[in-house]
């Protein structure tokens, strides 16, 4: 027969009989028990004897001590509410066999008023001969910190912890399976950001920042609420990823909805979306493209739109393609390029506009590839100041172009300047000046042969560093321009910290027309300005006769531009100087 | 659970998300509105023990709600739930008479803990 245990045959005993307890069997191992994480109760169902490890008021607030341990015990006082009825059934007694002696439950119980913590509690019964219940204990082990700490590893395997979406190893994951277990459906890929989100955190603090992604997080599980359809994750900062069917949501529903959220969003700055979207195509699934391909492609589609106040979702086609492939194909024949020596230096002659003679070029390069014929500069240069490899490039334009200056001594030609760009990636680039020392010596070049152009920069940083190279190349007889000026965001503020000797002004970033007074007037002070501060001016982008004249009034004498001359081959430039004489 | 829980959320994932933090809470006895009319009538006449109001919804998106919630029933229990984060938000819907107020996005050990309280009066 088994034990039947009601409440009333429960009793507790006072502080004096747990003590006297003290030479139950379990002793021995309490002591060793309170070293860890666990403490002990056990019952006799005979003798109505209770025996509770000392050390237990470490463990849990309920004031054990009271004669009340089952049946009359305050639930609501030990046990996290949810918890309570599985307590209540594992401590029913009642229907204990001798096959299941031993249970387990994984349960909160308060450790001090309104905290909780997780404890796993594990019940033994032991039976008589008979198969009658005989005593029962019960082990309490504090597994809170391992409990928390799989539930945060959980979350933290699967989570972004500031905005609670998936990661983006979990947003993949999903990904993969939405669109190989829904072939009928076509997805889309969205990439969004916050545009200028740096300078929200910069101005307004990280936490104002924390804020605003924690929001778009909630907005855009709010909007696509097919959770079971759709993935999205926030990937890093402010880049928030999203892949959709297209049968469930439309893109413009979805930048809508987000706008409108953002414009709800009570804040002392302009929040702006960029979106970048990629179609998932049906030959992309069956060709297993990786998700990965697909982020990048929405990413190269929200790139085309950076910056650009007036377009805040750019999708991805083929001209995205094309530009992909090419730049590709660009990156994977560069190094060979260089060491096959297939750039090539043109030259763009500056010209004396009083007399229309040659005074000095500008060396650019070409890229003269095998099999693809001329490359031009606007291809590869915008890639190469991406990868760094403009530094290479630049180096090998500074020594082919004190080669050619040898070349003229040698052949006594006559030798105007020649200067030559350093791209604003080469301001961190070390061994530029030895570089630049080692060639001048190696060809014998006078240093007033070769001359450096230098592109300000709209960050303060880079400035600094632009105006110790600046400084160096003069100390070491160089002459330096400033290319560009007036297409920056300072050039003011970098004419004042940057010393440079010539100040080179771009047509495209002051234009000057017959009837334009005012931007006439702007380039006749800064003529005026450079003189004042004794620097020469060179102008390019002259294309007309009508610039020519406007500038030569307002004291410009040397300039560059279709108008005179194209950039051409070293062999045609030699051609023109002879001409020229 | 005995308690009546009212979920005031016009966005389905939220109600989603709270339903089944209550749930795993042991409330069984949950009812939702999704605009603010709906809420003010299911709080008239379901007299629900405990509000979950978030603070955006189609038809009101300030504390109005709130505020004639606490006309009618001054020592309601209500827990403003909301996107937005900021401080004066937080202080105005309190000192409207909210017991308390969850940020979303919440962990479920928080939001539980935050709604037993208000329920055994250790939040006024």
């Amino acid at each position: 027969m088994e034990a039947k245990i009601t409440g009333n045959e429960v009793q507790f005993n006072s502080v004096e009989r747990e003590l006297r307890s003290a030479e139950s069997e379990l002793l021995k191992k309490n002591l060793i028990l309170e070293q860890l994480d666990t403490f002990l109760v056990e019952y006799n169902f005979k003798t109505k004897e209770l025996y509770i490890d000392p050390v237990k008021e470490k463990f849990i607030s309920v004031p054990w001590k009271k004669k009340d341990i089952i049946e009359k015990l305050n639930y609501e006082e030990l046990i996290f509410r949810p918890d309570i009825f599985t307590a209540k059934e594992f401590l029913d007694f009642s229907n204990v066999r001798p096959e299941s002696k031993k249970r387990s439950i994984t349960i909160r119980l308060f450790t001090e008023p309104h905290k909780y913590k997780w404890f796993r509690i594990t019940q033994m019964c032991f039976f008589d001969k008979e198969k009658n219940i005989d005593k029962v204990v019960i082990s309490f082990t504090n597994t809170d910190e391992k409990t928390e700490m799989e539930q945060s590893l959980k979350f933290h395997s699967e989570k972004d912890p500031l905005t609670h979406l998936p990661n983006i190893n979990a947003f993949q994951r999903k990904v993969m399976e939405l669109i190989q277990s829904n072939i009928g459906d076509r997805y889309e890929m969205i990439r969004m950001d916050v545009e200028g989100f740096r300078i929200i955190n910069e101005m307004f603090g990280s936490d104002e920042g924390d804020k605003l992604l924690k929001f778009i997080g909630v907005r855009i599980q709010e909007c696509l609420d097919e959770e079971e359809m759709v993935a999205y994750c926030r990937t890093a900062s402010d880049v928030f990823l999203m892949c959709v069917p297209v049968r469930l949501y439309s893109i413009n529903g979805i930048i809508e909805y987000l706008k409108r959220a953002v414009a709800a969003y009570p804040r002392m700055y302009e929040v702006q979306l960029s979106f970048g979207v990629y179609y998932i195509t049906r030959e992309d699934v069956e060709q297993m493209i990786p998700v990965t391909r697909f982020i990048d492609r929405a990413a190269s589609a929200q790139n085309t739109i950076k910056g650009n106040y007036l377009h805040h979702v750019a999708y991805y086609n083929e001209s995205i393609e094309r530009q992909e492939k090419n730049e590709h194909r660009i990156i994977s024949d560069m190094q060979s390029a260089l060491e096959e020596e297939q750039f090539e230096v043109y030259l763009q002659p500056k010209v004396d506009m009083n007399t229309g003679k040659i005074v000095g070029s500008e060396a650019l390069s070409r890229w003269i590839h095998p099999k693809r014929g001329v490359i031009m500069p606007g291809e590869y240069v915008p890639i190469f100041e991406k990868n760094g490899f403009i530094v290479a490039l630049d180096e090998y334009i500074i020594k082919h172009t004190c080669k050619i200056i040898r070349k003229w001594i040698d052949e006594k030609v006559a030798v105007y300047p020649i200067s030559v760009n350093l791209s604003r990636t080469n301001l961190y680039n070390p061994k530029l000046l030895s570089r630049i020392e080692e060639y001048v010596s190696a060809y014998d070049v006078p240093r007033d042969k070769i001359e450096f152009e230098l592109t300000e920069s709209g960050f303060a940083t880079d400035n600094n560093h632009l105006s110790s190279l600046s400084r160096n190349l003069q100390k070491r007889g160089f002459k330096v321009y400033m290319d560009d000026f007036g297409s920056g965001y300072s050039s003011l503020n970098a004419l004042r910290e940057i010393s440079v000797n010539i100040l080179k002004i771009d047509l495209r970033f002051l234009p000057t027309r017959r009837n334009d007074e005012k931007a006439n007037t702007i380039l006749k002070y800064v003529v005026k300005m450079a003189e004042d501060l004794d620097m020469d001016i060179v102008v390019e982008g002259v294309e007309n006769q009508d610039q020519r004249d406007f500038l030569l009034s307002i004291g410009c004498t040397v300039a560059q531009g279709f108008y005179y001359y194209k950039p051409m081959s070293v062999e045609q430039y030699e051609k023109q100087i002879t001409e020229d004489r | 659970m005995d308690e009546k829980v009212l979920v005031v959320d016009d966005a389905k994932f939220a109600r989603k998300i709270a339903l089944k933090a209550l749930q795993n809470g042991g409330f069984d006895n949950v009812i939702q509105a999704t605009t603010a009319a709906e809420a003010m009538e299911m709080f008239e006449n379901e007299n629900p023990d405990l509000v979950l109001l978030d603070i955006t919804l189609p038809d009101n998106s300030d504390l109005t709600l709130l505020e004639r919630m606490m006309q009618k029933k001054p020592d309601a229990k209500i827990i403003m739930t909301s996107a937005i984060g900021q401080e004066l938000i937080i202080d105005d819907s309190l000192h409207a008479g909210a017991k308390a107020f969850i940020t979303k996005p919440y962990g479920e050990k928080e939001f539980l803990e935050t709604i037993f309280d208000v329920l055994e009066g250790r939040k006024e």
